[in-house]
């Protein structure tokens, strides 16, 4: 009556003011704390829904990262590198014995330039168009063509007998040693930046906790339902309410052993994959740069210490030096062939110093079974061994959790609408006796 | 009467100012005067005649034979003469291409003393040294000369010694053949390439046409800089320039010389005896016709053959 004396609006606010008021007075009564009960259920199972989903869509983004995009360009910014400082070693090497280049020499440059610019194609498509990798890749593919341009030039004056040949290339080994190669370097650092980031994505811890902590959390608004429920009524179990807290039950278990596997792949991920994976790579660009520094103390002629300096630098990296460990296992097939490669260089080293230059060039150059040549070869041989061997535990580690983390976006969803679900259900019946 | 007598009298005093002035202490580095297109500079003489050298013995020893303590008994117990020079200076010492061993000019001097030492020319060590680095390197004894197309000069006097002359050079400009530039001081605005460490440099800074200048570290990489229109001249001695233009038809040199460039090799302050044993050498390279054989081989096709410069000693 009151409505009718007051017009629409105010009825519809009567009724609202009526059913709050109601509501409020009505949690004192059983309905009423039925309803509340209900409402918190499906507001937390609406929260675990959307929480779950999200952590586990970034769980899996994360992992697809790791697998399909980071450690490939980790691998490929590797390649990369050791490519450019490679063919610039061979190209220097190629003129030390005077005359046309050797053809394996030729053969070997070529195939190097080959494989940078396969790699740099295939990093391009799948690194962001902004951002510093992206600015890396751009440089080594600006300047690559530079730099052949200026080896083909040298090339093509050594043929004719010019001198000028040996400037093009001090040009060329310039601008492979201050731009291409520390643009390769800084891509190799971004990437395994980027990799580290994409695990602790992949795991999505945050999120994870939260999802666990909204899990706790209706579980227990479940248990207090039944709890209340069994006591109000005459009824101990409440069926709606059992089959929502065993699939709740169920969805955590497997929620919790696929998040658990994932972690423990990881970790072997880790562990036996991108670890050796960042040493492998850092000892192959120790050994490429201790080649380089032997073939310019050749080519350069010169007196300066700085490169032998570097070369031994190089050398107490790959095999530790003053009790801390390096970057080749100790012992092994790697280990052996730098310390082999390193007593090739020692006898260089003194031929040099004898005054015999085309003794020491032709010792460096030697592909005979104790020659410098070989040497190099055996260790980078050795070393790639290792990067391979790396990427092959990396894959084996983590096959299949791409799926798993998958199957978790389809299933935390459809189980938390399960549970609001059969929540519903089981009490409706109750609530409709106190109508 | 009177004034030859005051004209005797202004060239006694000149002369024995001159003298005076060599035992002065170093002078700071020599302003070069403003090039002019007609005549070569004047070099500077602030520390008297820098290409006097040390006089050579009357008798040379014999290979084998070097005196006990001298610098020569200490080449001579290492087995060979360690030579500093540089590998891209075609004519003077480059590396031949197709051997891959360097010779040149200088390496042909240098193998003199090697002989004259060792008894085999074939027994030089050949170090690499940029321009910059020529006198730390004879000083500090990483070389035991330096025959590197050095300019003697008072600045470099005071730092370490050098032999007598051994070709005479000047400075030109090398130009594209197509341009109609005869001299720095047509090249206002142009950029000119030299390398850092040069007496060559002096020349350009102080042209009143203000080039622009552009330093490599070799002249061969000057070549690179002028083939990649990143230069539009090298300025530098005639020898050099003819080396650079043999390898590149669409380069030429032009314009008379506007600076004396003596070429001495760079030898340590700290053994005088192995000065005077070089000088010696030299000397009767010069009296055998050697060095103008030499010159001959080396520069004869490019440039008609410039009169070897008589040695001077300054006791």
């Amino acid at each position: 009556m009151w409505a009718a004396v007051m017009g629409r609006p105010a009825i519809t606010q009567s009724i609202r003011v009526r059913r709050l008021s109601d509501f409020v007075a009505g949690v004192r009564t059983t309905p009423g704390r039925l309803r509340l009960l209900r409402a918190i259920t499906v507001g937390l199972v609406v929260l675990l829904a959307v929480v779950g989903t999200l952590a586990a869509v970034q769980a899996t983004a994360g992992t697809k990262a790791v697998t399909g995009t980071s450690e490939p360009l980790v691998v490929d910014a590797v390649a990369i590198y050791s490519s450019v400082a490679d063919a610039n070693t061979v190209a220097a090497q190629a003129f030390l014995s005077g005359g046309l280049e050797p053809a394996p020499q030729v053969a070997r440059y070529d195939a190097d330039l080959r494989e940078a610019g396969r790699r740099l194609a295939d990093s391009a498509t799948r690194v962001s168009t902004s951002g510093r990798p992206a600015d890396a890749i751009r440089t080594l593919s600006e300047q690559l063509p530079v730099y052949a341009g200026l080896i083909q030039a040298a090339r093509a004056n050594n043929r004719q007998g010019l001198p000028v040949g040996s400037a093009y290339l001090s040009e060329a080994d310039r601008l492979a040693r201050t731009v291409m190669l520390p643009a390769a370097d800084q891509l190799l650092a971004e990437e395994q930046q980027q990799l580290a980031h994409d695990y602790s994505a992949a795991k999505a811890r945050p999120l994870l906790a939260l999802t666990a902590f909204l899990a706790l959390a209706l579980a227990g608004v479940l248990g207090v339902t039944q709890i209340f429920l069994s006591r109000q009524t005459r009824r101990t179990l409440n069926p709606g309410l059992v089959a929502s807290s065993a699939v709740l039950l169920v969805l955590v278990l497997v929620v919790g052993v696929i998040t658990l596997l994932q972690s423990l792949r990881f970790a072997d991920a880790r562990r036996d994959g991108t670890d050796p994976l960042d040493r492998a790579a850092h000892a192959r660009i120790a050994a490429l740069v201790q080649d380089s520094d032997e073939s310019l103390i050749l080519v350069r002629r010169s007196s300066s210490a700085d490169f032998e300096a570097d070369f031994q630098a190089g050398h107490a990296k790959l095999l530790g030096s003053g009790g801390e460990a390096g970057l080749l296992e100790r012992g092994g097939a790697a280990a052996k062939a730098a310390e082999a490669y390193a007593a090739t260089h020692e006898q260089m080293m003194k031929t040099l110093a004898a005054g015999d230059y085309n003794g020491a060039v032709a010792l460096e150059l030697s592909t005979e079974p104790a020659g410098g040549a070989s040497a190099f070869a055996a260790l980078d041989r050795a070393i790639s061994a290792e990067v391979s061997d790396a990427q092959q535990q990396f894959t084996d580690a983590v096959a299949g959790t791409e799926t798993m983390m998958s199957a978790l976006v389809v299933l935390i969803p459809i189980g938390s609408i399960l549970i609001g679900l059969l929540a519903v259900l089981g009490i409706r019946p109750r609530l409709e006796e106190y109508r | 009467m009177r004034i030859k007598r005051l004209a005797f009298n202004i060239a006694l005093i000149a002369v024995v100012a001159g003298l005076g002035a060599c035992s002065e202490s170093p002078q700071p580095p020599p302003q070069a005067s403003a090039p002019s297109t007609t005549a070569p500079a004047t070099a500077d003489t602030s520390c008297g005649d820098p290409t006097a050298s040390l006089r050579p013995p009357d008798q040379l020893p014999a290979p084998g034979n070097m005196p006990e303590g001298s610098f020569m008994a200490t080449i001579a117990a290492r087995g060979r003469v360690v030579v500093g020079t540089s590998q891209d200076t075609l004519l003077f010492s480059s590396r031949n291409p197709f051997t891959g061993s360097i010779e040149g000019f200088d390496i042909d001097v240098a193998r003199l003393i090697a002989q004259a030492v060792l008894g085999d020319p074939n027994k030089i060590q050949i170090v690499v040294i940029p321009n910059s680095d020529r006198i730390k390197d004879v000083q500090n004894g990483t070389v035991d000369l330096v025959a590197e197309t050095m300019t003697i000069n008072c600045q470099r006097r005071a730092a370490i010694d050098f032999s007598t002359v051994y070709y005479q050079a000047g400075q030109k400009v090398l130009v594209p053949t197509t341009s109609s530039a005869t001299s720095l001081d047509d090249l206002g605005g142009k950029t000119v390439c030299a390398v850092a460490g040069s007496t060559s440099i002096n020349a350009i800074v102080t042209s009143p046409a203000h080039p622009k200048l552009l330093t490599e570290p070799t002249w061969g990489e000057c070549l690179v800089a002028f083939q990649q229109n990143r230069a539009d001249a090298i300025s530098t001695d005639d020898t050099i320039l003819a080396g650079l233009a043999a390898q590149d038809p669409y380069a030429k040199v032009v314009g008379p010389r506007f600076t004396d460039e003596p070429y001495g090799l760079g030898i340590s302050q700290a053994h005088p005896e192995f000065t005077r044993f070089v000088n010696g050498v030299l000397a009767q390279a010069r009296a055998a016709g050697t060095l103008e054989q030499i010159a001959d081989r080396w520069l004869g096709r490019y440039s008609a053959p410039a009169p070897l410069p008589d040695a001077r000693y300054r006791d």
